[in-house]
């Protein structure tokens, strides 16, 4: 598989601390480009870290799971992140620094997706997996992958292409 | 260019602006807290594994002590253990201790088997203060307290009766009847059978019946249930004669009891009022339901037989009745017949109002001839109101 940073170094054979080390930066990055945010990036990535720690030992592909946890942190987060907005009174006064607006580039109009077509696309497009690989990661078929991939597209032609 | 192409090229763009660096000391302590967590979690699962396994020990515990506990030889053993303790006229002491057992929302049945004989009880929690009396003795307080049905069965015959615990809570060492009855036999032997409540310390009761036949049981929940097989020929008192002992066989209480007796529910309150005494205290009665005795044989025709058993307890007070109705007031009924329950097809429980607002409990049997009469001994036997107020059926 390709990789968003260029050809993937393997793994195997690296401590867990040497895995960390090697593999942090582009995972911390993959959850930037889902969330728009680099703390919350960071930390949602030491977080899947935790949880791959204690399974590390027994994986044999450690970076599909690191993968899989980032991506379901990202979405837990925006689930915890919609409930948190769902709690607030439905008048409030806007400060300019709530909710990101799209600015007119892709990769910010691409927040504005529902999160799976969001990650979909991401997946494919910003990490080059394949339609496969992306179900694996978002636990839905191949077939509902291209689906998303392409109502995902066609949402961000409209903005941009209107 | 494409869109995908564009996508491809400003994701790539915007994620290589993000220069982060490995905290391995963040994620120590992120692991550190993760551990602590989980160590925690553990915890709370083997102390809820340990609670579920208690109260499923407990309730084991629990079913396995709900068995009967009186073995056939106990049931049919020798004469002569009640021993000097018995009196037939013992008074239980009480205490302000906290009731036994709280009102119970669901029914809890006891089961005895021995000796051929199989005695089913099931305890019951009123819904409110019920009026509590004996079948020959007036109103005599109003309680919060357990309905009890008995039903007794030996080679195909069964009989029922109801009774009522939960009264002030008895001290450690009391004992207190809740219910008795009997059921003759084809055979021509009766079944005898005694429910009593116990205090706390009472680890066994002895009962001897009326042909000397001794049962014996450990209490459970706070009763316990004896029963014997009477012998044909069998004369003397019906009645059964009990004693409480504490663990090393001492004596604590004892009583004695007329078969049929105990206490009964006479009146339950239309509205929940703080437990009074005195019959006017239970003005407004009414009846509660029965028990079910769906297990009894019935009449063929329910509506007609009870007609009949409403009509010979009007026409045997009647006569009786006519002073008091007189004094009273015209018009006023002689008894009012408030439920008939067929114990068996031949047996009627009827429950009736003498002149007075007095609830009482008698029996009618089928006779010879398909007519129903009136039990003359359920009515007037020793020690019932009507003795004194009313001039008794012949």
């Amino acid at each position: 598989m390709a990789s968003e940073a260029g050809p993937e170094r393997s793994t195997a054979g690296l401590s867990f601390e040497e895995f960390y080390v090697e593999r942090f930066d582009k995972l911390v990055r993959l959850a930037f480009v889902l969330t728009g945010s680099k703390e919350v990036a960071e930390d949602l990535v030491q977080d899947s870290f935790v949880r791959l720690h204690a399974h590390f030992a027994r994986l044999e592909t450690p970076d599909r799971y690191a993968r899989q946890a980032v991506v379901n942190a990202c979405r837990s987060h925006f689930r915890s992140k919609g409930r948190e907005r769902d709690k607030r009174p439905l008048l409030y006064v806007v400060d300019g620094s709530s909710d990101p607006t799209p600015s007119g580039e892709l990769a910010d109009v691409l927040l504005t997706l529902p999160y799976r077509q969001r990650a979909a696309v991401v997946l494919r497009f910003y990490a080059d997996m394949s339609e496969a690989e992306i179900a694996e990661v978002l636990g839905c078929r191949p077939g509902t992958v291209g689906s998303l991939i392409h109502r995902g597209l066609e949402r961000l032609r409209k903005v941009v292409e209107p | 260019m494409t869109l995908e192409s564009d996508l491809r090229r400003d994701l790539q763009a915007r994620a290589a602006v993000v220069r982060t660096a490995p905290d391995l000391d963040d994620l120590a302590g992120r692991l550190r807290r993760a551990a602590a967590r989980a160590e925690r979690r553990d915890r709370r699962v083997v102390g809820a594994a340990v609670t579920a396994l208690a109260l499923a020990v407990g309730g084991l515990a629990g079913a396995l002590a709900t068995r009967p506990t009186v073995s056939p030889t106990e049931v049919q053993g020798a004469r002569g253990v009640l021993g000097q303790g018995t009196t037939a006229s013992a008074r239980h002491p009480r205490s302000t201790e906290a009731p036994r057992r709280p009102a119970a929302a669901a029914p809890r049945v006891l089961r005895l088997s021995a000796g051929g004989v199989t005695v089913l009880l099931t305890e019951r929690a009123l819904p409110g203060p019920v009026a509590v009396g004996t079948q020959w003795s007036p109103v005599v307080s109003c309680n919060t307290a357990d309905l009890v049905t008995t039903t007794a069965g030996r080679s195909g015959a069964f009989a029922e009766s109801t009774g009522v615990v939960g009264l002030p809570a008895l001290a450690p060492s009391g004992l207190e009847v809740v219910d008795s009855g009997d059921l003759p036999t084809s055979t021509g032997a009766e079944v005898w059978w005694l429910t009593v409540a116990t205090g706390s310390s009472v680890a066994r009761v002895a009962a001897q019946g009326p042909g000397g036949q001794v049962a014996a049981a450990r209490p459970s929940g706070g009763l316990a249930i004896l029963a014997g097989v009477e012998a044909t020929g069998v004369t003397g008192p019906r009645e059964i004669s009990a004693v409480a002992e504490d663990g090393q066989g001492r004596s604590l209480a004892s009583l004695g009891v007329l078969i049929g007796s105990g206490p009964k529910v006479v009146g339950e309150q239309a509205t929940a009022s703080p437990p009074a005494s005195g019959a006017s205290a239970c003005a407004g009665l009414r009846f509660p339901s029965k028990a079910s005795s769906a297990a009894a044989s019935q009449p063929g025709d329910l509506r007609l037989a009870a007609a009949a058993v409403v009509a010979s307890y009007e026409e045997a007070f009647s006569v009786g009745t006519a002073a008091a109705a007189s004094s009273a007031g015209a018009g006023l009924p002689a008894v009012t017949v408030s439920e008939v329950s067929f114990l068996s097809a031949t047996r009627a429980d009827v429950v009736y109002r003498v002149p007075g607002g007095l609830w009482l409990t008698g029996l009618a049997d089928l006779g010879t001839g398909g007519h129903w009469v009136i039990d003359a001994a359920s009515v007037c036997g020793s020690g019932s109101p009507a003795a004194g107020t009313l001039t008794c059926p012949s």
